[in-house]
């Protein structure tokens, strides 16, 4: 180690050491860049977009218009521009993938530290609570709680997320059982230090790289389950999603017409998102998770 | 002037229930333990290294944890200063803590490798709000960094533990300790994980601190000859109980219980000509759940004798400052 590395802060080692292991892995960085694309795109849609997708003026073209020089990928069942809409659609994939994982690791998050350093009944009851969100099916409940709260992008991050954190509860629970056994537990104790002290200050920090590694791969089972939602008709229909032009592309029989550039283009940009975050979070995983770490 | 007496305990146990299966409690009434620590009473005063020897799983670390009240004692009295501190409540033990600290055996595991050195040696300050400003909270640090010469202290405060040497993490565990100057450490083999070049150092250190801030020290050993280097006296562990306990220099040299004899011969000397007799035991020291009847000693004792399996030694006289439990002295 140089003198340069001991001057600078910690968090700036910690940050440069795993860039340094994500570098290498190439996995992770196919999904880096491509996530990179999906986020200027989102950001730059309302830029880069070449029609409006909103209103009636974002009636362009004829309906079903097959692909041309002035639609890229043709026009759906009103005559609006394909392209254009896949481009906004991609704010709204994204925002309900990175929302909603975001909320189902922390929840599974706090749920794990606390059920692991309480034990005893807190546990049993925290842990019979996860079993009973575990076995209960995702999709048909999804569908239900969705059709309940009603239609709105809030209410499908809240679906995915509340029942999205169990198995990051149990992995950081795990974890958490083990580290609070290490002596710098006791040796924190010894000092006086309180429970939520140990538990935010020396546990959480141990386990914070491993509950990161589970959003990213959380995010594509979002990303699907937004997707899934949307394509069953219970997406917000204010706002474009490639779930919801799945869904009017189905219902105004797409197929039928042989209007394959109103179903593919959708359908290869959920698997494409989907893979960038599968990617990258196996590296995250590769490089965080504890049980694949190779020993300094 | 007499020396305060800083830690005192009477009669201590720490017996640990085992978890059985439903089927197991359906069947038997008879609640099982296992019986680390059974009865245990010593002292220690100002200044004083008291040091506790024995195989492992002899409960010699589970009586320093129950002293530091990090697991509940199950029967005894604990005395800090005087104080009866066995059954405080969190809170009401807070003051207590600062005063009362623990060194730890792997200085590996002793520090949270996500915290960096400055983060683990001002946490007792922290999370008991012993500092006016931040920057107090440094200096305080760099001088705690310095007591155990890591100098300068800049350039080892923002590392992290596995930057650090073993003998050098040592030191920030022994800094974090001494940081709220306490009167008591617990030291649980502070150096059987380091180098032998290193130990003395260490040792060293520990001893500096002892004259210059009047610590009362339990230092907890498998080692005899480190003990005799550090310790005043000595307490000699077995199953849960001490059997010889006294002056250092009295036990070691002129040891009264077989136990002990057999500790003492099993020290390796460094001359292979050197003709001594061995005292070699019998078998694994028993199940601590089940501790044999009368002496625990008795089934690897070679002196052995029939009261022995029938009732327990009382602690006797064996000389100045010199006490042991053993059928074969009374």
């Amino acid at each position: 180690m140089s003198d340069d590395d001991v001057e600078m802060a910690p968090w700036k080692r910690k940050v440069k050491g795993f860039w340094e292991a994500f570098k290498r892995s190439k996995l992770g960085m196919t999904g880096l860049i491509l996530l990179l694309i999906f986020l200027i795109i989102a950001i730059a849609a309302p830029i880069i977009a070449p029609y409006p997708v909103y209103g009636p003026e974002s009636r362009v073209g004829i309906p079903f218009e097959p692909p041309s020089n002035e639609h890229w990928l043709g026009c759906d069942e009103l005559g609006k521009d394909i392209f254009s809409q896949l481009l906004w659609g991609t704010r709204v994939s994204l925002f309900v993938g990175f929302l909603a994982a975001l909320m189902a690791t922390f929840i599974g998050l706090i749920i794990g530290i606390v059920s692991g350093y309480f034990g005893g009944v807190i546990d049993d009851l925290l842990m019979r609570i996860t079993d009973i969100i575990l076995v209960i099916p995702g999709l048909p409940f999804m569908i239900i709680l969705a059709a309940v709260l009603g239609p709105s992008i809030i209410n499908i991050v809240f679906v995915i997320g509340i029942l999205g954190w169990t198995g990051t509860a149990r992995l950081i629970r795990s974890q958490v059982l083990s580290l609070k056994e290490r002596p710098f537990v006791e040796a924190a104790r010894a000092a006086g230090a309180s429970d939520a002290h140990i538990m935010f200050k020396h546990i959480m920090p141990n386990v914070m790289p491993l509950a990161f590694a589970q959003m990213i791969l959380g995010v594509s089972g979002a990303v699907l389950s937004e997707a899934g939602l949307s394509f069953l008709g219970l997406g917000d229909p204010t706002h474009i999603s490639w779930g919801m032009m799945l869904h009017y592309a189905y219902e105004f029989g797409a197929l039928h017409i042989g209007a394959w550039w109103y179903v593919i283009p959708p359908g290869i940009l959920i698997t494409a998102v989907v893979v960038a975050f599968t990617f990258m979070g196996y590296a995250f995983d590769e490089i965080l998770n504890p049980k694949y770490r190779r020993r300094r | 002037m007499e020396n305060k007496t800083v830690i005192k305990v009477e009669n201590l146990r720490k017996w640990f229930p085992i978890r059985r299966s439903f089927f197991a409690t359906l069947f038997s009434k008879e609640e099982l333990y296992v019986k680390a620590v059974d009865g245990v009473d010593f002292e220690i005063k100002e200044r004083e290294v008291f040091c506790l020897a024995g195989e492992s799983g002899c409960g010699k670390t589970t009586t320093a944890r129950t002293i530091l009240r990090l697991v509940e004692p199950t029967d005894g009295k604990i005395y800090f200063d005087g104080d009866d501190i066995t059954h405080l409540k969190t809170k009401e033990l807070k003051p207590y803590r600062i005063k009362m600290q623990i060194i730890f055996q792997d200085p590996y595991e002793s520090l949270n490798p996500r915290l960096s050195v400055f983060d683990i040696v001002s946490e007792p300050l922290q999370v008991n709000k012993l500092y006016e400003s931040q920057r107090e909270l440094k200096e305080k640090v760099a001088t705690a960094l310095e007591e155990v010469e890591l100098i300068p202290p800049e350039r080892f405060m923002y590392r992290f533990p596995h930057e650090l040497s073993g003998g050098q993490r040592q030191r920030v565990a022994i800094a974090r300790a001494i940081i709220t100057r306490p009167r008591f450490i617990a030291a649980d083999e502070p150096v059987s994980m380091l180098d032998v070049s290193i130990r003395a150092e260490i040792l060293e250190l520990m001893d500096r601190f002892k004259r210059e801030f009047n610590i009362a020290y339990l230092y907890i050993t498998h080692d005899l000859s480190t003990a005799r280097y550090v310790s005043d006296r000595i307490g000699i562990m077995y199953l849960g109980k001490i059997v010889e306990t006294g002056n250092i220099d009295k036990v070691l040299d002129d040891p009264q219980h077989p136990y002990t004899q057999a500790l003492i011969s099993a020290i390796p000397v460094p001359d292979p000509t050197m003709k001594r007799k061995r005292v070699i035991l019998r078998g694994e020291p028993p199940n601590p759940i089940y501790p044999p009847p009368g002496c625990r000693f008795h089934p690897r004792c070679p002196y052995a004798k029939d009261v022995c399996k029938e009732k327990e030694p009382e602690m006797v006289k064996v000389g100045e400052e010199h006490y042991a439990a053993c059928w074969l002295l009374s």
